[in-house]
């Protein structure tokens, strides 16, 4: 606890040194970016016309809208994205994008990657939406070349923007959000945003939710129907976070914010027919504090600096009389020193050229005498490149990765070098109409984490890294007629090799990780929004993502499985969202649509789940009263009480409802 | 008294014309295996369980025509009763015509008629814990469960009588000369627990070898089946008089009848591609030789599948091997008493486990 402390201080006293500076001209709050040669008002997919990578972005004013409640509610929203979500307000819920695994998908949270390297997965249900200005999805690295040399390693990265204090007449504003719903969900959040001078801001907010979660469910039993309730699902997590925003005289801009989140749940696990007997429970906690640091050195030269320092605790608990003393408790605790550094050179118009360097240690104990406490230290580099003239983008990039591992006990993995290239290119089909087409190669590879490695006796050190290869080839056309109607579509056809694949495979003797597998995933993701303002005060915004997957097994031709579509793969899936703005209250109508597919290889009838349609609807209204607004919304989720699974036997919430108030002052 | 003598002489004369006629008239044979059953069946049947996926409610009682080698097409637990298995069916034992299974996640132990029909079942495991395998002996039911017990069921009722505590989370069961043996592979156990029948009080435990999991019984040839520290199976002969063990091969499945031991052994440098060698030991000459069978279908000694269970009817002798990669419907391959194969037949599940035959 003291380590954390104190780099804790040092991360945040690196932002306190520079407060007294004297105040410049730049403001830190609130900047925007113009997009040359393209208008458009609709929202969900501006980014994704001029990107040569697909980029889709959701932004606060649809997430209130649509009353989403955390990034996984947002994340499936996007065209090929799939979230796998185990059920109920505490249950797991990943993201993988195209189906190349959410081992592959990087999350990063305000620009630095979130990582855990025993797990190999971010649960991205921890993350609320309350304070998120924008969530955004790129397949291939981000957009941004100032990016870590990890985004630029990454298959597919899941950004988490949060909001930047906006200041009006005064310099601070306070805001207070209390939300309730259904099974006991009761969530008040608290935010502070203070401006202490013209150079240096400060902002603060925590949030506090509790649910009981014992929400019903149907189960089907061969012939018989039962209306059964979620045992053991409750939970109360806390979650806040402290940032401040310094900008310099020289024009150069350090953000370091310290982040912390708790959480106690049940895990109801899957249901198993006849015992309705769970009692694991977890608690997990999660610190980190980072600075990001940037700066430009005339208009040619630009610099990225961060820290990161991570710490990750847990522990699980199971009561069964099999233990022999009638308990299981596995406590784990990992460590991350995370520094990287971002360079970006313009040597002459149009072109850019970057060079990104990581460097971190990743460390995991545990409470298991046997295990061999494994460090390991990574470096990436990558050089990146970028043409941008005024048809043709073009993007390319090198990443080089250096992997060593240290254990106490026990055999250890060879170290890892790899090269993985990258390739992108845009081209705008016609002068001054946005019709653009995009192409991109991209090869990609995981280390095994340190479950795969070492867990007990599953880990197996002789693990390859699984590797992925990436083919992206698009079209993008945004158009509008007057000032009443936008529109942008995009249509991406993709194809993903991923070989070497990291599964648990059960052995005649214990299960054991192995590299097993090469899957082909071929599909089409397309996206559509359109804006149409009906009149003063009225505006309306339709959007819809659909994706059509085939991903197979080519592992083995003399398995049944070869040739077949994934478990938990639909063929077809896709979204849409309607949101009304008028003078008197915002309707936002949303839903998730999704086919059928199969929780094994085999595509029988006894592992096939039912197609399903999620549809939600928020209403929401704002008030101004004297000097402070209010904004009350109300939510309906899960209209038609569709009874679904996403994973078989973990069943989804049935109809819900949620009720909001926030007053910001 | 004439009278009533004379009443009886008829009556016995009509027990035993009756039991003439029995032979050739199928109306008057004991058809009370097959009441409430919603499926055709023959006399002589035989019952494969599948455990399925750690996790998945997939456990399947299949019914194999072994007349025939075709399997009725559903599960026909469901087919007879409407509901499932449930998760992780461990094991199944046959007696006096009826079917027990005890279905370890879902925590069940079932009374099935000799047709699949549900006659009894019992679930309140919390205290004893997962029931994990059984033996019957003089109409009770021993039942090994993972909290660490043996517990005694009435066959007919299911009623539990009582329970013995052995060794942690207790596996595979046998009854031997009025005593029942089981190992228990749990942590800091690794014993075989030995309990004597008729008193069913206490349990004498043996020290035998780290991770033993498998027991079984014949003609007085105790053999058990262990895990070593790198998680490979091997096999000892357990000696009853000075109760230690002598390793006799490495083996992952066996099937004890009469002085022989039939064994499979599935080895892999990758935990991926696995190389089945087939031996059987015979415990009188203490010797271990090949098990000789005849145009065996590649995938019984390689590939990706491995060796789940070796089972014998003991009406023709003939064995069924069932094979397993885990992930798909596995199958069982019958192989004739002289070692020829004859056919492959699906098990109707993943992962066989038991198999019962009736007649």
């Amino acid at each position: 606890m003291r380590k954390i402390l104190t780099i804790a201080a040092l991360l945040c006293t690196s932002g306190v040194a520079v407060c007294g500076q004297t105040a410049g001209n730049d403001s830190v709050c609130g900047k925007t970016k113009a997009i040359d040669g393209v208008e458009v008002s609709a929202k969900r997919t501006s980014g994704n016309i001029l990107s040569d990578k697909p980029l889709q972005t959701i932004d606060k004013e649809t997430v209130d809208i649509m009353g989403f409640h955390t990034v996984a509610d947002i994340a499936k929203k996007f065209a090929g994205a799939s979230v796998k979500d185990y059920g109920g307000i505490g249950g797991m819920k990943t993201v993988s994008a195209r189906n190349i695994g959410a081992h592959h998908t990087a999350i990063s949270y305000d620009g630095v990657t979130i990582n855990n390297t025993q797990a190999g997965q971010v649960d991205i249900g921890h993350f609320m939406s309350d304070n998120i200005a924008r969530l955004s999805l790129a397949l291939g690295e981000g957009s941004d070349p100032m990016q870590t040399a990890r985004h630029y390693a990454s298959a597919a990265l899941l950004s988490i923007e949060t909001e930047l204090p906006r200041f009006d007449a005064k310099d601070w504003t306070f805001k207070s959000k209390l939300r309730g719903g259904s099974f006991g969900m009761v969530s008040p959040t608290m935010s502070l945003w203070k401006k202490l001078s013209e150079k240096t801001v400060v902002s603060a907010n925590a949030t506090f939710m509790r649910a009981d979660g014992a929400y019903p469910f149907e189960l089907k039993n061969g012939r018989l129907t039962t209306t059964e309730k979620r045992r053991n699902s409750d939970i109360y997590s806390w979650q806040g976070e402290v940032n401040m925003h310094n900008t310099f005289d020289n024009g150069a801009t350090l953000h370091s914010k310290a982040y912390y989140y708790y959480s106690e749940r049940g895990l109801p696990g899957v249901v198993i027919l006849y015992n309705n007997d769970a009692k694991e429970r977890l608690w997990d906690e999660n610190f980190f504090a980072q600075s990001v640091y940037k700066r430009s050195f005339g208009n040619r030269l630009k610099l990225n600096a961060i820290l990161k320092y991570t710490h990750s605790w847990n522990r699980y608990e199971d009561i069964n009389v099999k233990y022999p003393d009638g308990r299981l408790t596995d406590i784990n605790r990992q460590n991350e020193y995370y520094a990287s550094s971002t360079l970006m050179w313009l040597p002459v118009k149009n072109v850019s050229v970057a060079f990104a360097q990581d460097f971190f240690i990743n460390t995991l104990g545990n409470n298991i005498e046997t295990q061999p406490d494994p460090k390991r230290y990574t470096s990436l580099s990558a050089l990146s490149a970028r043409y941008s003239g005024k048809r043709l983008t073009v993007n390319g990039n090198i990443v080089g990765t250096y992997a060593a591992e240290h254990v106490d006990k026990g055999d250890k993995p060879a170290d890892r070098k790899r090269l993985s290239p990258s390739l992108s290119a845009s081209y705008r089909l016609i002068a001054d109409r946005s019709l653009f087409v995009r192409a991109m190669i991209k090869s990609t590879f995981r280390i095994p984490t340190f479950t795969d490695l070492y867990y007990m006796h599953i880990g197996n050190t002789g693990l390859k890294p699984e590797k992925a290869v990436e083919y992206n080839a698009g079209m993008t056309w945004a158009g509008k007629t007057g000032r009443t109607l936008s529109m942008q579509i995009t249509v991406d056809g993709y194809f993903n090799n991923v070989s070497d694949k990291i599964v648990a495979f059960p052995t005649t003797y214990v299960w054991k990780m192995a590299n097993f597998g090469k899957v082909h995933i071929t599909g089409i993701d397309a996206t559509m929004a359109l804006g149409w303002h009906i009149a003063k005060g009225f505006d309306a915004e339709l959007t819809a993502a659909y994706t059509l997957q085939k991903a197979v097994d080519k592992t083995d031709t003399q398995r049944s499985s070869y040739n077949r579509q994934l478990p938990y793969t639909p063929v077809n899936s896709g979204n849409g969202t309607l949101t009304l703005n008028t003078p008197w209250m915002s309707i936002g109508y949303s839903v998730n649509a999704c086919g059928e597919r199969y929780s094994m290889s085999q595509s029988t009838d006894e592992y096939r789940l039912e197609p399903y349609w999620d549809h939600s609807i928020t209403l929401s209204r704002k008030f101004k009263l004297r000097s402070c607004a209010l904004q009350v919304a109300g939510s309906i989720y899960n209209l038609t009480d569709e009874q679904y699974e996403i994973i078989q036997y973990y069943p989804m919430q049935g109809r819900n409802w949620q009720l909001s108030a926030t007053i910001t002052l | 008294m004439k009278t009533s003598k004379m009443l009886l002489s008829v009556l016995c004369g009509l027990v035993l014309s009756f039991g003439f006629f029995s032979c050739s008239d199928d109306d008057s044979e004991d058809w009370s295996w097959k009441e409430g059953s919603k499926v055709e069946l023959p006399r002589y049947r035989a019952f494969v369980l599948t455990e399925g996926t750690f996790k998945h409610n997939n456990s399947h009682l299949t019914f194999l025509d072994p007349a025939q080698d075709t399997i009725y097409t559903r599960d026909i637990y469901e087919a007879q009763n409407g509901i499932k298995l449930g998760d992780t069916a461990n094991d199944m034992i046959e007696h006096d015509g009826d079917i027990y299974i005890v279905v370890n996640v879902s925590k069940v132990l079932l009374r099935l008629n000799g047709s699949g029909v549900e006659l009894a079942r019992y679930t309140d495991f919390a205290t004893l814990g997962e029931p994990r395998n059984l033996v019957e002996e003089d109409g009770k039911l021993y039942v090994t469960c993972y909290g660490g017990y043996v517990a005694r069921f009435d066959a007919k009722t299911l009623k539990p009588e009582k329970s013995v505590k052995v060794g942690n989370t207790p596996e595979q069961i046998i009854e031997h000369n009025g005593k029942l043996y089981c190992v228990n592979s749990g942590v800091a156990s690794n014993t075989l627990s030995i309990i004597d029948i008729n008193k069913f009080d206490k349990a004498e435990s043996v020290e035998i070898m780290s991770n033993p999991f498998g027991i079984q019984e014949d003609n007085g040839h105790i053999y058990i089946m262990a895990y070593d520290a790198n998680y490979k199976r091997y096999i000892s002969l357990y000696n009853e008089r000075t109760k230690t063990c002598t390793k006799i091969a490495d083996a992952g499945n066996m099937y004890a009848d009469g002085d022989n031991l039939y064994m499979a052994n599935s080895t892999s440098p990758d935990y991926i591609n696995y190389q089945t060698n087939y031996s059987i030991y015979n415990a009188k000459t203490g010797q271990t030789k090949e098990w000789k069978m005849t145009n065996l279908p590649a995938v019984m000694t390689q590939g990706t599948n491995t060796v789940y269970m070796i089972e014998r009817n003991e009406y023709d002798g003939s064995f069924y091997i069932g094979l397993t990669n885990y992930f798909e419907d596995s199958k069982l391959y019958h192989i004739a008493a002289d070692g020829k194969y004859i056919s492959s037949v699906p098990a109707g599940g993943i992962s066989p486990n038991s198999m019962i035959f009736i007649r």
